[in-house]
C-alpha cells in the first residue's frame, strides 16, 4: 500500500513541477516584455523583429512622439469643452460655433497627420518588410481606419418605413 | 520398455475402476437429504442481495495491488508528467497570447488615444 501511494504522490508531483516548469519557460517571453520599463515598445520589438539598434532609434521617436500627441490631446479637450459651452448657449449656429468646429477638425486633422508623420518614421527605421507589415497594421488599428459610413443602411430604414 | 507395460490402458483401467469402487463406497455413506440441502444453500446464496464493494475499497486494493506493478507505475507517472506539460504549455501560450494582445492596444492608445483598439 505505502508503495502505491508514493508512486500516486510520485505521478501528481511530477504533473505538477511539469505543468509549472512548462508554464515557466512557456511565459518567459512576455514576461520579459513585462520587465522592460516601456512593455509595449518591448512587445513592438519582438513582434517585428527589430535589432537592438533599431528598437533604441523607435524608443527616441516614440519618446519624441508621445508629449507632442498629449499637447495636441489637450488642446483638443480645450475646443471640445468650448464647442459644449458654445452649442449649450445657443438654439442656432452661430459665428463662434462654426470657428470652434473648423479649428477642432483641423487640429484633429494635423493630429492625424502627425501620427503617420510617426508611422512613416518608425516604419522607415525597421527593415523594408516588417515596415510595410507596421504600416499596414498600424492604419487598421488607429484612427487612420475611418469606419465605413452607414448612410445606405440609415437610406434602407427609412425606405421600408 | 518395462516401464511402458506398466502403463498399458489394461493396468490404468483397473486403477481407475479400483478408485471409482472406493469413491463410490464414500458417496453412498452422505447423509440422508444431502443432495437437497446443497439446493437450499445454492436457491438462498442465489437469493440474496450482492452486496456491492465499496469504491474506497477497490480504489485502497488498486493502488496497494495494482500500481505498483513496474510497468504500470512508470507509465502512470509518465502520463501524469504528459498531462501537466501540455497543461502548461496550453496556459502558457494562453497567457502569452492575452500579454500580446494586451500591450499591443497599450501601444496604440499611447500613439492614437483617440481610437480605441479593434
Amino acid at each position: 500500500m505505502r508503495r502505491g501511494l508514493t508512486i500516486l504522490a510520485l505521478g501528481v508531483v511530477g504533473a505538477v513541477v511539469a505543468y509549472y516548469c512548462c508554464y515557466w519557460l512557456g511565459t518567459a517571453m512576455p514576461r520579459s516584455w513585462l520587465r522592460n520599463p516601456q512593455p509595449e515598445l518591448a512587445w513592438l520589438k519582438h513582434e517585428f523583429n527589430l535589432s537592438d539598434s533599431q528598437f533604441a532609434r523607435i524608443s527616441q521617436l516614440h519618446d519624441g512622439y508621445v508629449p507632442q500627441c498629449k499637447e495636441r490631446c489637450r488642446h483638443i479637450e480645450d475646443l471640445n469643452n468650448k464647442l459644449m459651452k458654445a452649442i449649450g448657449a445657443t438654439t442656432e449656429i452661430t459665428p463662434e460655433i462654426e470657428r470652434l468646429l473648423a479649428d477642432r477638425a483641423r487640429m484633429r486633422a494635423d493630429c492625424q497627420a502627425e501620427m503617420l508623420k510617426h508611422f512613416f518614421e518608425v516604419s522607415r527605421t525597421m527593415p523594408a518588410e516588417q515596415g510595410k507589415r507596421y504600416l499596414a497594421w498600424a492604419q487598421a488599428q488607429t484612427c487612420l481606419h475611418e469606419q465605413t459610413m452607414n448612410h445606405a443602411d440609415a437610406g434602407a430604414a427609412d425606405h421600408h418605413e | 520398455m518395462k516401464s511402458m507395460n506398466t502403463d498399458q490402458p489394461g493396468h490404468e483401467n483397473e486403477t481407475l475402476r479400483a478408485l471409482l469402487k472406493e469413491w463410490k463406497a464414500t458417496s453412498s455413506s452422505l447423509p440422508p437429504g444431502f443432495q437437497d440441502q446443497v439446493w437450499r444453500r445454492i436457491e438462498r446464496a442465489e437469493t440474496q442481495p450482492i452486496i456491492p464493494v465499496p469504491l474506497w475499497t477497490v480504489w485502497t486494493n488498486w493502488i496497494g495491488a495494482v500500481l505498483p506493478r513496474p510497468a504500470l507505475a512508470a507509465a502512470y507517472v509518465a502520463v501524469f508528467l504528459a498531462m501537466g506539460a501540455t497543461f502548461g504549455w496550453v496556459q502558457a501560450r494562453h497567457e502569452t497570447e492575452r500579454v500580446r494582445g494586451s500591450l499591443s492596444a497599450q501601444y496604440v492608445r499611447s500613439v492614437d488615444p483617440y481610437q480605441a483598439p479593434r
